[in-house]
């Protein structure tokens, strides 16, 4: 049991156990309620596997860079990972005269690895400069571009430091290498450090004699398995690059080290491959699969639900675009944004519940939603966000007051000091406070004559506590805190009878949507800098 | 004519059928709509925080200015806050400074023009009743029709500026230009009451009940609605009641643009009337 | 809205009682009207058009007779606005107006030689020439004395059958009260929605079950003014039929539902005649161009200008905004008359609140020439086609003298007259 062994299983051990765990948990909810009301259809879930899996043909649709990155990353990770990673089972089992360092597998490493390098950069870059994206990446985002970023760096830092290895050289001449006379290993070595880019410690003689006698030998003894490293023209230039440090690097076997940090990177990829957005490659094609092409936000059953929620890679293209973005940008809750609302969402599902200010946050997220359809159409992992949103909305409702059922339930004490972490200034727009707003009032009741909800109401001194004209009334005596629990500023429909038909022209309802704004601040933590 | 096609959030998901009902019948009209990259109008939001509902709406100006467009909406929730946004902002100095600082966070700057029409308005004053009444291929004659305004387009009539908000003409002047009647119905500018589902279900359905057996007492035979959030309350909420119940007997609401695609000849699935859920069996069609 | 570039005939600033039958009578003239003006001054109408009740005001003499009582009047206070015109000019606008109610479904009664006693909400009474005739039996069974019974309901404020009967039972021994509950209205009840609960036939059954049990041997019942919004009429006789008995509406405290009532009949009936209405849009500013005015309306971005030919100022006094008391003077906000007014703001009251003889601030109000046209600081009129109508004339104190809404009528049916010269 060496320590690649080792390392190995314990890898393996922790991927199979957390995929296990998720997995167990799509079914186990599968069985809790209705079950899914779109039966699979095989050749649908296959079409969406090759499309919308392989060709990440949504991707495509709403951002042609972002598809060209993760193409880039997708194809040259997966290239390495069947041809280079597991190359005892696949390549050579199709090409048995399979050597990982002939071309065209050498320059193949190189092609993916670079392709899988300038993927993630653009992702990096994209993750830094679009606003959104860069307020919302958490760890785990970060920590997903630089631990595939390790592995192919590493690697090539391995091979680089390979290809400049008297060691290694040696410990393949010993192996492969009966040098028929003296001045044979010599013209190996010249011509290897000359075309090959070895770095040996001692001077070798670079004349024209020896390098032609180099060039049979290798011809004979190592070309076989042995492309030039030329074709390596990522970790070649590497290791030309690394010459200066070449004697010191050799000296202290770096490639023994840059090795064990490639297996080191490989491993923690594969342990980590369950947990968060690490498990995409994995959900997401199930989620596709699942979804069959269709983008729409019909009702799915808890399976589909929870498949979803694992599927997410976390690219926060819905978040870009959503609709109600633009009031993150004002409240400063991430819940709002449906790919952090997600994992808000996740979190309750999972864990039954959430506490205090999480839940508050999700709540105002799920109450801001206007379930557009937006996220849903443009996820690229085809979640079915819509019948999440629209399924948890009365759930987290029931759990969470909103700012109507939380100010009528305060005494007016906390009313008017709030419950927000710093007391609140007036609303921008003030009306409420301004003695102007109301000194045109006579109390003529036109207000509440023409109010339709006044009218609907079975008895309005005990179904909306207050009528408009008497909510004025208390707002002219200065009574602010009095008014906002009335049932008639929550139960206000927005016509604007009231404000239309004032014969002195007092903006009631206004002042009643106001009033609701206020006491939505004074419960909630108003993250914007300015008033609330 | 071409315009900024703000379609507002509920269309795409929860009333498809006014989606394509107004595009179906801004085809045959010749009026291009241009699909913009928008966000929320702002209106749900303003229940919560006034600042964020004028943000959002400004952001739809801003982009609907880099497209060189006015914008155009079936909403008449939409276009209300569009409306009220741009009042807001002409009287409220201190509002504009803070709606500036978030517009430049995001690389935008306060849109100069902020031109916000409602379909019926296009097809009143730039379409025309007259031209209307020569494309209409089947007239709709017999069909009375109760013509339900909408508050957020009517009021506050000083921001909306969209008719007379105490005798509105326009949305009859339409119906009529199909050859169909209007009745003459007192509740025709009273509220729907969506605005308070979820908030207080009992009086947002009171609203409706009252609403819908008004247009029966006044002898129409459906309820023309031009607004997602009315239709969605007189369509999808009242389908949730049992069938025996009067409300739901009462005659069932169609939108305007399906109205329209009717009278100009399109078929049923175009406008999409099989999607309403209290269906519409018009015999004279 | 986009810029309207018709050229009107006349534009009317004002949608009380003054602007509305100036847009009336306009459009049936065949004018092109313009009419802008925000609600306020006919949502408190009581419905009731006085033509002239009392005179003089500090004796609190009342007339039956409005004819004489308006030649007294102009006797005594030649500027009165009534002196503007003939007593035919003044029935023929009274009848015109009522007609055009009448044809919309809102029909008034009375005679035309004599006022109509009718009870107030309070048991006073009150003389008027013109009432809706929902209320017609009222006067009636007040002439009659006939055994009466005046309902009220629980929770309407402004209406109290107790208060009434208190006034009026030494000379009516046969007048009733009850209080009952009203179908399906718990709790604080408004006059417009008791209307439209009224509209459904299902809640007069109630009403008239619940009335009858306490109707006794009553021939006439009276209600507060809540028997419908549209066509109270249709109600009346509904709860006649039902009831087997006389019924009449007495109006409620303003504002009361006869001010909506003729509101929408306004609402119907004018655009139908071709006038263009701009309700709720104040006119912000107008500029003399030759002889073309134009007008500002609105504020803001949301601006616009119409221009029209000539103007009928109709805009009220302080209440509907067509007179502006600031601190030391009282100012036209539209047009800039110049008002006539006492010196000082000190003179604007007199001592005693309740003074019978009115304060002179209520004479306050634009001064006309014989065309009904303002004059400007120089005593010769301001413009060649701007006329003034109604309450923001100067020298009547409608409130008290009980002319409101006759002398906006005349007043505004003069103008048209002398406008279309």
């Amino acid at each position: 049991m060496d320590f690649f062994d080792f390392g190995l299983i314990l890898a393996s051990v922790i991927f199979i156990a957390g995929a296990a765990r998720r997995i167990v948990r799509w079914f186990a909810a599968g069985k809790s309620t209705a079950p899914d009301r779109n039966s699979l259809n095989p050749i649908k879930a296959v079409w969406a596997l090759i499309f919308d899996g392989l060709l990440l043909a949504r991707t495509g649709r709403t951002d042609k860079l972002r598809w060209i990155s993760h193409t880039l990353v997708f194809f040259g990770f997966m290239g390495l990972l069947l041809f280079h990673a597991l190359d005892d089972y696949v390549t050579a089992a199709f090409f048995p005269a399979f050597e990982s360092t002939l071309d065209p597998w050498q320059w193949l490493r190189n092609l993916f690895g670079l392709m899988t390098l300038s993927g993630l950069a653009y992702m990096g870059h994209r993750r830094f400069h679009t606003r959104t994206v860069r307020d919302t990446s958490r760890f785990q985002d970060w920590a997903a571009i630089l631990l595939v970023a390790g592995i192919i760096l590493s690697g090539f830092f391995l091979e680089a430091s390979k290809i400049i290895s008297p060691a290694v050289f040696t410990r393949m001449t010993n192996e492969f290498f009966v040098p028929d006379e003296a001045g044979d290993m010599t013209a190996l070595k010249a011509y290897w450090a000359d075309e090959y880019g070895v770095v040996f410690p001692e001077t070798l003689p670079m004349d024209e004699d020896t390098l032609e006698k180099g060039a049979e030998l290798n011809q004979d003894s190592c070309a076989d398995c042995h492309s030039n490293t030329k074709s390596a023209f990522v970790s070649r230039p590497l290791a030309t690059a690394m010459m200066p440090l070449a004697n010191s690097l050799n000296v202290s076997r770096a490639d023994k080290v840059f090795w064990y940090l490639h297996i080191v990177f490989c491993f923690i990829g594969l342990a980590t491959l369950p947990f968060g957005k690490f498990f995409h490659p994995l959900s997401a094609p199930v989620n596709l699969a699942a979804r069959q092409g269709r983008r729409d936000g019909a009702p799915a059953g808890p399976f589909a639900q929870m498949v979803g929620l694992d599927a997410c890679t976390r690219c926060g293209e819905c978040s870009v675009r959503c609709s109600v973005a633009p009031s993150y940008a004002v409240l400063g809750n991430k819940d709002i944004l449906p790919s952090e609302k997600l994992v808000s969402l996740g979190k309750y599902r999972s864990e039954g519940s959430l506490s205090g200010h999480d839940l508050e946050d999700f709540a105002q997220g799920s109450r801001i939603c206007t379930e557009c359809l937006q996220c849903t159409d443009i996820c690229p992992v085809g979640i079915n966000l819509q019948d999440l949103w629209l399924t948890s909305k009365p759930e987290v409702a029931a759990e969470s007051p909103d700012p109507n059922q939380a100010v009528r339930a305060m005494d007016a004490v906390t009313r008017s000091s709030g419950l927000g972490e710093e007391p609140c200034l007036p609303p921008v727009y003030g009306l409420a406070d301004n003695k102007e707003s109301f000194h045109g009032c006579v109390q003529c009741t036109t207000c509440t004559s023409v109010c339709p909800v006044v009218a609907v109401s079975e008895d309005p001194s005990t179904d909306l506590d207050l009528t408009p004209q008497q909510i004025m009334n208390l707002l002219r005596m200065g009574l602010k805190d009095e008014t906002l629990g009335a049932r008639m500023v929550w139960s206000c429909t927005t016509c604007y009878k009231c404000q239309e038909h004032c014969p002195q022209n007092i903006k009631v309802a206004d002042i009643l949507y106001e009033l609701r704004n206020t006491a939505a601040a004074r419960i909630g933590r108003d993250r914007f800098k300015g008033e609330c | 004519m071409r315009f900024a096609y703000f379609p507002g959030c509920k269309i795409q998901h929860h009333l498809p059928e006014y989606g394509s009902s107004v595009e179906a019948v801004c085809n045959a009209l010749d009026i291009e709509l241009v699909k913009l990259e928008f966000n929320c109008c702002g209106w749900p939001v303003r229940h919560e925080n006034e600042l964020a509902s004028i943000y959002s709406a400004v952001r739809n100006f801003a982009q609907a200015e880099a497209a060189g467009l006015s914008i155009m909406t079936p909403c008449k929730c939409c276009f209300g806050n569009l409306k009220y946004a741009s009042h807001r902002l002409a009287e409220d100095p201190k509002l504009s400074e803070s709606v500036a600082y978030l517009l430049a966070q995001d690389g935008l700057s306060m849109p100069k023009s902020m031109d916000a029409f409602h379909l019926l308005t296009i097809l009143d004053e730039q379409v025309g009743a007259e031209f209307l009444r020569r494309r209409t291929a089947i007239p709709l004659s017999g069909v009375k029709v109760a013509c339900h305004y909408g508050c957020h387009a009517l009021r506050p009539g000083n921001v909306t500026g969209f008719d007379d908000p105490l005798a509105p003409t326009l949305f009859e002047r339409i119906i009529q230009a199909l050859g169909a009647e209007t009745v003459d119905w007192d509740l025709r500018l009273e509220c729907c009451g969506h605005p308070l589902r979820g908030r207080d279900d009992i009086i947002s359905q009171a609203l409706m009940r009252k609403k819908v057996e008004g247009a029966k007492e006044a002898g129409a035979d459906i309820i023309v609605t031009a607004c997602t959030y009315c239709q969605l309350q007189f369509d999808r909420e009242r389908a949730k009641l049992p069938r025996t119940d009067l409300a739901y007997q009462a005659p069932p609401a169609v939108l305007v643009t399906q109205l329209i695609g009717k009278a100009l000849g399109l078929d049923a699935y175009e406008v999409g009337l099989n999607k309403n859920h209290i269906p519409w069996h018009a015999p004279v069609l | 809205m986009t810029q309207d570039n018709t050229l009107y005939d006349v534009m009317v600033i004002g949608s009380g009682f003054a602007g509305m039958a100036a847009a009336l009578f306009a459009a049936k003239r065949g004018l092109k009207v313009v009419q802008a003006g925000s609600t306020g001054g006919i949502d408190f109408s009581t419905g009731f058009i006085d033509l002239m009740g009392v005179h003089p005001i500090s004796e609190g003499k009342r007339w039956m007779n409005p004819w004489k009582a308006i030649d007294a009047v102009v006797a005594d206070h030649p500027k009165h606005p009534y002196g503007l015109m003939t007593s035919d000019e003044i029935s023929a606008s009274i009848d015109g107006f009522t007609d055009f109610l009448a044809e919309q479904g809102l029909e008034y009664v009375g005679n035309d030689d004599r006022n109509t006693c009718t009870l107030t909400s309070a048991g006073t009474v009150k003389r008027t020439y013109r009432l809706p005739k929902s209320a017609w039996k009222g006067a009636e069974a007040f002439e009659s004395k006939a055994p009466t019974l005046i309902v009220d309901f629980n929770g309407l404020k402004g209406f109290s059958g107790n208060q009434l009967v208190e006034n009026r039972k030494e000379r009516w021994p046969e007048l009733r009260t009850v209080r009952v509950d009203f179908p399906n209205g718990k709790g604080e009840l408004y006059p417009e929605h008791m209307a439209w609960a009224l509209a459904d036939p299902a809640n007069r059954v109630k009403l008239a079950e619940t009335v009858m049990e306490h109707a006794g041997d009553a021939e006439y019942i009276g209600f507060p003014a809540v028997l419908g919004l549209i066509d109270p009429q249709k109600i009346v006789d509904h709860l006649e039929e039902l009831t087997g008995k006389h019924i009449f509406e007495i109006p409620t405290m303003p504002p009361s539902i006869a001010g909506p009532r003729l509101r929408a009949v306004f609402d119907r009936g004018l655009p139908a005649l071709g006038v263009q209405t701009l309700s709720q849009k104040m006119i912000t500013g107008a500029t003399m161009d030759g002889g073309v005015i134009h007008f500002t309306v609105g504020k803001g971005k949301a601006a616009n200008t119409v221009s029209a030919k000539s103007c009928i100022l109709a805009t009220g006094r302080f209440f509907g905004k067509g007179l502006k008391a600031q601190r030391d003077k009282i100012i036209e906000p539209v047009f800039g008359v110049p008002v006539c007014q006492p010196e000082a703001r000190d003179e604007w009251h007199g001592e005693a609140f309740f003074d019978k003889g009115g304060h002179p601030v209520n004479l306050a109000g634009v001064e006309v020439d014989s065309h009904l046209r303002p004059l400007g600081v120089d005593g010769s009129p301001m413009h060649d086609n701007l006329y003034a109508a109604g309450a923001v004339l100067a020298h009547h104190d409608w409130m008290r003298m009980k002319c409101g809404a006759g002398l906006a009528i005349a007043t505004a049916y003069k103008a048209v007259v002398e406008l279309a010269k």
